[in-house]
């Protein structure tokens, strides 16, 4: 019997043994791309572009040079008291908002967010977008929420409460009180400021998506009343002026005007408690409790954080050109083991950002690790306080060193600084402009910092038990799906959060493929360009409201050149972007060599393909890419050994990679490994499943 | 000491010319499925990735570019499914198989652990002699299995997605191995009980068995832990060193392959083993 066995195996290394020793072929050094003028996408296909908002009216680019960073159109003076007591978990608080009319009209009404009231009952269309489930974390039965207004007047005296109704701009769900207007019985005009009073009490719900409590550890955000967004006629592209202030949705929840957050937070002993803003002073409270005093300017929200269990870190980083920023980690004190991780990866993040995109305006900046059992308020951006979470990244256990999770979250909702805090477009109406972007800058960054973390772990129990053989998915080795017909044909990558469809298309659209489409745009303009694109897209629009269009017209005019033929395809059509080598083939007779290129998909990209030569010569291949295939005839010899559609650095967005070189030689020990790997997995699991006896 | 002197005896009896010769022909089979699973899969690959610089990045192991075309390109849907239909048919030819070629294997242990009775007919044959019987006691067995690991698998399920908590986690799996590593061994006394009695009726092998397994309980019970971390170990370490091996030569493909196959031989003499600590348990007690 052994005899036969070895014969089997001997066998299968006949079989293999020829077929495994073509060599890799080198790739082609990483030269920029040659900038192309790319051709008007009406001429391969007349299908309609999503609608989009046109380019702001530039009086609504942010004023540079003035005394304060932002506009400041709102102010919030606020106390607030958190009773963490079992069945209660309420923060009751007051607080007079100051609002200035921006526009060049009369303005007699104005409009809240009352966000927590997505955590009322199950009729909210929070609620009934998410079915209760949001990031694997279920909604508890006992774990609802609410804001209750109990008081608001002008700052004169009258009484506007009995006036305060809700409504629902977005979806017309009457059961949905995350939005509420107030008639006002005297109009705010242009330049004018209205201020008002407010009390009210906020019902944490348990948490399960973002906000909330679970045991002692507390998030509290969209935690109080605040006003929404006034846009006059112009700003963002908008035709009229009105009131912008969306329903909480279950993809959505950020879009708020600039301005000073002055807050007393007063929780009681023995809590830790961290901010937006700087800490100005602490002081005992009349209750027997600790009342802290945070403010922060130029910023649009304003979240909170206490738990009895954390450890804190602190450290000064100093950047030349930047004011000093106390960079502070609260973590778990089970998760003490990971502080100077959590500190690092925060540092990191901002000198990378710093850098490469722009200086970072704040004096603090907080990194919260959320218990274990809040795992579904990590992962979260708010200004100047970020969350990350062991729990949510690690499935319960301490990361491996080679984990980058912690790492890429931290780096991730730091990024969310610049695209949301500081450039705070619309994640409502356009989510792509700052998860999208934040996740092209997030694996430029990614790749700079932590190269050498890149593993990816099943975990089990809270144990990691096997290292997979490839990169961590969240790294997004596996974008490019996002590129491909299961998401591209679906619908364009610009729409409202609320309005994709299917399960995963708002998060496809709303992080990949824009990634990809920004990558892509970096092959297209060249690596320079396109750092320089996020530099100065990010100068003229901090503490501004951007619109796509104002992106797409910053990159033009920073690769100096129309690029809006590549916007249209890549962020408002179903275009599918793919080239590829068909086949080389040659005709002896003529001695001469066909290289055929093919594109397969109804997107239009120029191409500048490479042929490589057996003697080492290479030879370009210019196509605008226009038909659906191109023939290049030429000479036979040196034999052609490669041919690269993408030679320099492949496209994101280019749906299938398979097609994108062709070898003269195929590549067999690849296959062979993958084949002997599979049928070895075969084993072990039919041995498990099927036992070796029974 | 009959705990010890099982497991001893058991081990001895595994790697005795007889037993060896049941492993081979275990192996063998297993070998063959995964051989015609291998270039089944390869041709496949291999076509799909012909000329392609992708075929290269596989060097190193599943790629994203070549996992993102496998499932996303039109058609992939129909390779994928293609694939998997063979593992499944495969496994169940294994499996039918394996229970065909149980009365070998018991009979060739019983043999070593027994009278040290010479076992003068072929393996084959021993085979064919025993294989009514060991088909019924094999249908008793997956009904076990099948019901108790379903339960057990069920309130598992339950726990996890109520994220009932790490030492939950390991608790049930824990237990859940050793309650259908239980129900194996009692299945594999039963076999011992049809080769060592010449009774062929599968419900006496396995009231002699369960009998067996209750008076014994402590010793039983023991062993089928123990026979289960052996098993486990020899997995790990299988895996462990057959991860280490850089795969990105030819040669190295060939050295996986080899290494993997020695993993998969030890894998199975570990089962081997077990069965034959779990007879002479039967046979020393009585």
């Amino acid at each position: 019997m052994t005899t036969r066995t070895s014969l089997i195996a001997l066998l299968a290394a006949a079989v293999f043994l020829p077929v495994l020793t073509t060599a890799a072929q080198p790739r082609p050094g990483d030269a920029p791309a040659p900038a192309v003028q790319g051709p008007p996408v009406d001429r391969i296909d007349p299908r309609p572009l999503a609608p989009i908002a046109p380019s702001s009216d530039p009086k609504f680019r942010p004023k540079r040079g003035g005394e304060t960073l932002s506009d400041r159109v709102v102010s919030y003076t606020m106390k607030a008291t958190l009773d963490p007591a079992k069945g209660v978990k309420s923060v009751t608080g007051t607080e007079r908002v100051t609002w200035r009319n921006p526009g060049d009209s009369p303005v007699s009404e104005l409009q809240f967010h009352l966000y927590l009231n997505a955590f009322r009952d199950k009729n909210s269309t929070f609620m009934k977008e998410s079915g209760g489930r949001l990031r694997r974390d279920d909604m508890p039965e006992d774990g609802w929420g609410q804001i209750d207004v109990t008081a608001m007047a002008t700052a004169d005296g009258e009484d506007l409460l009995p006036k305060l109704e809700y409504i629902q701009p977005d979806d017309g769900n009457a059961e949905d009180r995350t939005v509420a207007r107030v008639p006002l019985s005297k109009p705010v005009m242009p330049g004018e400021t209205i201020a008002l009073d407010i009390a009210f009490v906020s019902k944490l719900p348990r948490i399960f998506a973002r906000t909330g409590f679970a045991g002692n550890f507390f998030l509290v955000g969209q935690w109080y009343p605040k006003l929404g967004v006034y846009e006059p006629k112009g700003m963002r592209g908008r035709a009229e002026a009105g009131w912008n202030c969306h329903q909480f949705h279950a993809n959505s929840e950020f879009y708020a005007d600039f301005g000073v957050f002055d807050v007393e937070l007063t929780v009681p002993q023995g809590f830790t408690v961290g901010a937006t803003g700087a800490l100005l002073g602490g002081r005992p409270s009349e209750d027997g409790g600790v009342t802290y005093h945070y403010r922060q300017a130029d910023v649009h929200d304003f979240v909170w954080t206490a738990d009895d269990n954390f450890v804190t870190g602190e450290r000064t980083v100093s950047i030349e050109g930047m004011p000093d920023v106390k960079v502070i980690a609260l973590v778990q004190a089970e998760h003490a083991a990971t502080l100077e991780r959590h500190l690092d990866a925060t540092e990191n993040s901002l000198r990378w950002f710093h850098a490469n995109v722009g200086p970072y305006p704040y004096e603090t900046i907080t990194t919260v690790d959320p218990q274990d059992d809040g795992g579904g308020a990590g992962g979260m951006e708010y200004p100047t306080l970020i969350t990350a979470g062991i729990n949510t990244t690690s499935a319960g256990t301490l990361p491996a060193d080679d984990d980058p999770l912690l790492e890429v979250v931290i780096f991730h909702e730091f990024g969310h600084q610049y695209w949301y805090g500081m450039v705070a477009s619309n994640e409502f109406e356009e989510p792509w402009m700052d998860e999208g972007i934040n996740s092209y800058t997030e694996s430029l960054g990614m790749a700079d910092l932590w190269p050498a973390k890149r593993a990816a772990w099943i975990a089990y129990g809270g144990v990691n038990l096997f290292r997979l053989p490839l990169d961590n998915p969240t790294l997004g080795p596996f974008s490019r799906f996002a590129s491909t017909q299961f998401v591209v044909r679906r619908g364009p990558m610009i729409g409202t959060s609320w309005g994709y469809k299917g399960g995963q298309s708002y998060s496809f659209n709303a992080y990949q493929r824009p990634e990809n489409a920004l990558q892509t745009l970096g092959v297209l303009i060249g690596e320079e360009k396109m750092a320089e694109v996020v530099r100065a897209y990010f100068a003229r629009w901090k503490f501004g409201h951007p619109t796509s269009q104002d992106f797409f017209d910053v990159a033009s005019e920073v690769s100096g050149q129309n690029l809006q033929w590549y916007f249209d395809q890549a962020f408002r059509s179903d275009r599918l972007l793919d080239y590829g080598v068909q086949s080389v083939r040659t005709r002896e007779e003529e001695e001469i060599a066909e290289v055929i290129l093919e594109r397969t998909g109804d997107a239009v990209f120029p191409i500048q393909a490479l042929v490589t030569r057996d003697d080492g010569s290479t030879e370009s291949l210019e196509w605008d890419g226009l038909s659906s295939q191109q023939i290049f005839r030429i000479a036979q010899l040196p034999e052609i050994r490669r041919v690269d559609v993408y030679p320099n650095r492949t496209p994101k967005l280019d749906a299938y990679a398979t097609n994108n070189t062709w070898l003269s030689h195929s590549d067999r020990a690849g296959p062979a490994r993958i084949a002997t790997d599979a049928a070895l997995f075969f084993e072990h699991l039919t041995l498990l499943l099927a036992g070796v006896v029974s | 000491m009959k705990l010890p002197i099982a497991i001893a005896r058991g081990i001895s009896a595994s790697v005795a010319p007889g037993p060896l010769v049941a492993l081979g022909w275990m192996y063998g089979l297993l070998a063959a499925l995964a051989l015609a699973f291998t270039v089944f899969v390869y041709l496949l690959i291999a076509s799909g990735v012909a000329n392609s610089a992708v075929g290269s990045q596989l060097r190193k192991g599943i790629s994203a570019d070549w996992l993102v075309d496998t499932l996303t390109q039109p058609g992939a849907g129909s390779k994928f499914m293609s694939v998997l239909f063979l593992a499944v048919a495969l496994a169940l030819v294994y499996a039918v198989a394996s229970v065909a070629l149980s009365g070998g294997v018991v009979s060739r242990i019983v043999d070593r652990v027994g009278s040290g009775r010479a076992v003068n007919d072929p393996f084959v044959a021993e085979c064919g002699r025993y294989a009514g019987p060991m088909l019924r006691v094999a249908i008793v067995e997956f009904l076990f299995l099948g019901l108790t690991g379903g339960a057990l698998v069920i309130v598992w399920i339950v726990g996890m997605i109520g994220n009932a908590g790490n030492a939950f986690a390991w608790t049930s799996v824990t237990v859940i191995a050793v309650v259908l590593s239980a129900i194996a061994a009692t299945a594999d006394v039963a076999r011992v009980h049809v080769v060592a009695t010449g009774d062929r009726s599968a419900i006496a092998a396995w009231r002699d068995a369960i009998s067996h397994a209750v008076r014994r309980a402590p010793s039983f019970v023991l062993l089928v832990v123990f026979n289960l971390v052996v098993a486990l170990v020899v997995a790990w370490i299988a895996v462990t060193i057959h991860s280490t091996i850089s795969r990105e030569t030819g040669s190295g493909v060939i050295l996986g392959l080899v290494v993997g196959q020695i993993g998969i031989i030890g894998r199975i003499w570990a089962r081997i083993a077990a069965l034959a600590s779990q007879a002479s348990l039967r046979i020393v007690s009585g």
